[in-house]
């Protein structure tokens, strides 16, 4: 019986098999998302509570899953981002510097990281474009299947990305 | 091809995402275009700043205890037991309401301290060893001895990894599972394990398994009574196991307690739903046996009613707090009863004392998050 039908079937063993092969996914798609690793735990727990209740609903093999959870765990994430106020601590780098984002000479000179500007940056993205970015580069995968699991055409994915990558461009590389 | 194009194909370009003809085309322009190239260059820069990020978060790993968490939280929400070992998951599905394990005890009765004393009885490790040393800084924890209402009664200890992890209950019978950091010797996160309600369908086959019972026959045929209206969960047997480096609490079946009445004599039963049968049946004697109820003298709205009277109850409600448990205190804490608030990550617990109906204290129970195992403040 494959690991899907097992969770589907009830069985506990087969749900903690899947949680744990997922979970790092999960989890690494929330905290890129979100920049809390508190949160991240939250959003862990919460998708898989999802997962459980959701397991008479789903059809579809183990890859329709993964895409699935991702999408639970982006929709989770999104919730998190609006219910939440202020925005998390590791996103706040911009509040901290006063308004705005800084240009790429005063970021080197006030010694951030690359990791640190790559967030700030982040944050000027709204969800549907941040989403997109996390996906291709943060979890490495292609256009299709970030087309299947946003459940938008491949088109509006490449459209996303660009506009994506054009701001991200502007904020952390200044002039080369 | 235009510049405005090329731009717009630049990052596929470099995804390799362009068909031949396009890439060719973009190719051509770029090796006659600095400003184009330079786009590139900055879009090339750009992603590999993106894939340093990513490499970072790439490293990081979802804390071993969230899958605790997560089984908590589906048992509060009705979807299974907690700590249940797979031998009857099967009844996994059935629909509970998550409720603190005193809870059904108290609505049930009375002196089941003796019965709770000894269903657990796992027996503590000594010796010098990482599993004495956590239970010894368990033991000590004020976290943990607010939780328990005094002294906690260690069940198991194990260790793995420099975390020690102890399995105690109250004199309540309420289990929880402590994380402890054995180099540091402090308590990292404590869990409170409970036991849902029972459902119907428990109750009434609890029922059908005592009247099988050839000592519960005669004392119904004596005219005695036996009712689902006077069941409640016991504590199950826990077993603490460390498994690929990660505790695992399992529990040894379902137990229920059965009230059995004829005139002013009760009896309580012992019954393993699991197994389908009677583990015993012991009469409560008199004296342990008060006229009135306890159970029935202070209902769980009435004690919220006097946890609200004090101001500081008011004030957490105030903020959002939510009741959470409501209980009556047994053995050492006799004669008092907590009001368990919980506000965000704080957990509040509200002693009332019964005699003269007004709150003794309100204190934050602390609970120290992952890498922060310092902060306990028994204040």
């Amino acid at each position: 019986m494959s690991l899907v039908k097992q969770w589907q079937t009830g069985v506990i063993a087969g749900f903690e098999t899947l949680y744990n092969r997922y979970k790092d996914m999960v989890f690494r798609t929330a905290v890129s998302l979100t920049g809390d690793e508190h949160e991240a735990e939250d959003i862990l727990q919460t998708a898989f509570i999802k997962v459980y209740e959701a397991r008479d609903k789903f059809k579809g093999d183990e890859d329709a899953f993964k895409r699935w959870l991702y999408r639970i765990t982006i929709n989770q994430c999104v919730d998190s981002h609006r219910k939440k106020k202020p925005r998390s601590p590791s996103f706040s780098l911009d509040q901290m510097m006063g308004n705005g984002f800084q240009p790429r000479a005063e970021l080197s000179e006030s010694k951030l990281e690359v990791e640190d500007m790559v967030w700030q940056a982040m944050e000027c993205l709204d969800e549907k474009h941040r989403s997109v970015v996390i996906l291709k580069y943060f979890q490495e995968l292609p256009y299709e299947e970030i087309a299947q699991i946003l459940n938008i055409p491949l088109g509006t994915v490449k459209s996303r990305l660009n506009t994506a990558m054009k701001t991200m461009r502007q904020r952390l590389v200044k002039e080369i | 091809m235009n510049c405005k194009s090329v731009r717009e194909r630049l990052l596929f370009y470099l995804d390799s995402e362009l068909a031949a003809k396009e890439k060719q085309a973009v190719e051509l322009h770029l090796a006659a275009c600095p400003a184009c190239q330079k786009e590139l260059e900055a879009l090339s820069a750009t992603q590999g700043m993106l894939r340093q990020a990513a490499e970072a978060v790439s490293t990081k790993a979802a804390p071993h205890w969230v899958w605790f968490e997560l089984r908590q939280r589906l048992a509060l929400l009705g979807k299974t037991r907690p700590a249940v070992s797979h031998g009857v998951l099967s009844r996994l599905k059935a629909s509970v309401s998550g409720q603190p394990i005193w809870k059904p005890l108290l609505a049930g009765a009375i002196s089941l301290a003796v019965i709770v004393s000894a269903v657990i009885s796992i027996p503590r490790v000594m010796g010098p060893s990482p599993e004495v040393l956590a239970s010894d800084i368990a033991s000590d924890a004020p976290e943990i001895r607010a939780l328990a209402g005094g002294e906690p009664q260690v069940d198991a200890a194990k260790a793995s990894g420099g975390i020690g992890y102890v399995l105690t209950h109250s004199t309540a019978g309420e289990s929880n599972l402590a994380y402890v950091d054995l180099t540091k010797g402090t308590v990292i996160r404590v869990f409170m394990l409970t036991v849902p309600p029972l459902t119907e369908e428990d109750k009434v086959t609890s029922v059908n398994i005592a009247r099988s019972d050839p000592n519960i026959q005669r004392i119904l045929y004596s005219g005695g009574t036996i009712s689902t209206g006077e069941m409640f969960p016991l504590p199950p047997q826990l077993r603490l196991e460390i498994i690929n480096g990660q505790p695992v609490v399992w529990s040894e079946g379902v137990l229920v307690g059965a009230v059995l009445r004829m005139n002013s004599l009760v009896w309580v039963a012992r019954i393993d739903l699991g197994e389908g049968k009677v583990i015993d049946v012991s009469m409560v004697s008199p004296p342990q046996y008060p006229t009135q109820q306890p159970a029935m003298a202070y209902s769980e709205e009435e004690l919220v009613e006097i946890a609200k009277s004090d101001n500081r109850v008011e004030a957490l409600l105030d903020r959002g707090a939510e009741v959470t448990h409501v209980g009556i205190g047994r053995g050492k804490m006799a004669g008092t009863a907590a009001v368990i608030l919980r506000l965000g990550e704080e957990v509040w617990s509200v002693r009332i004392d019964l005699d003269s109906r007004t709150v003794t204290s309100v204190g934050l129970i602390p609970k120290a998050k992952h890498g922060k195992a310092n902060v306990f403040n028994p204040e």
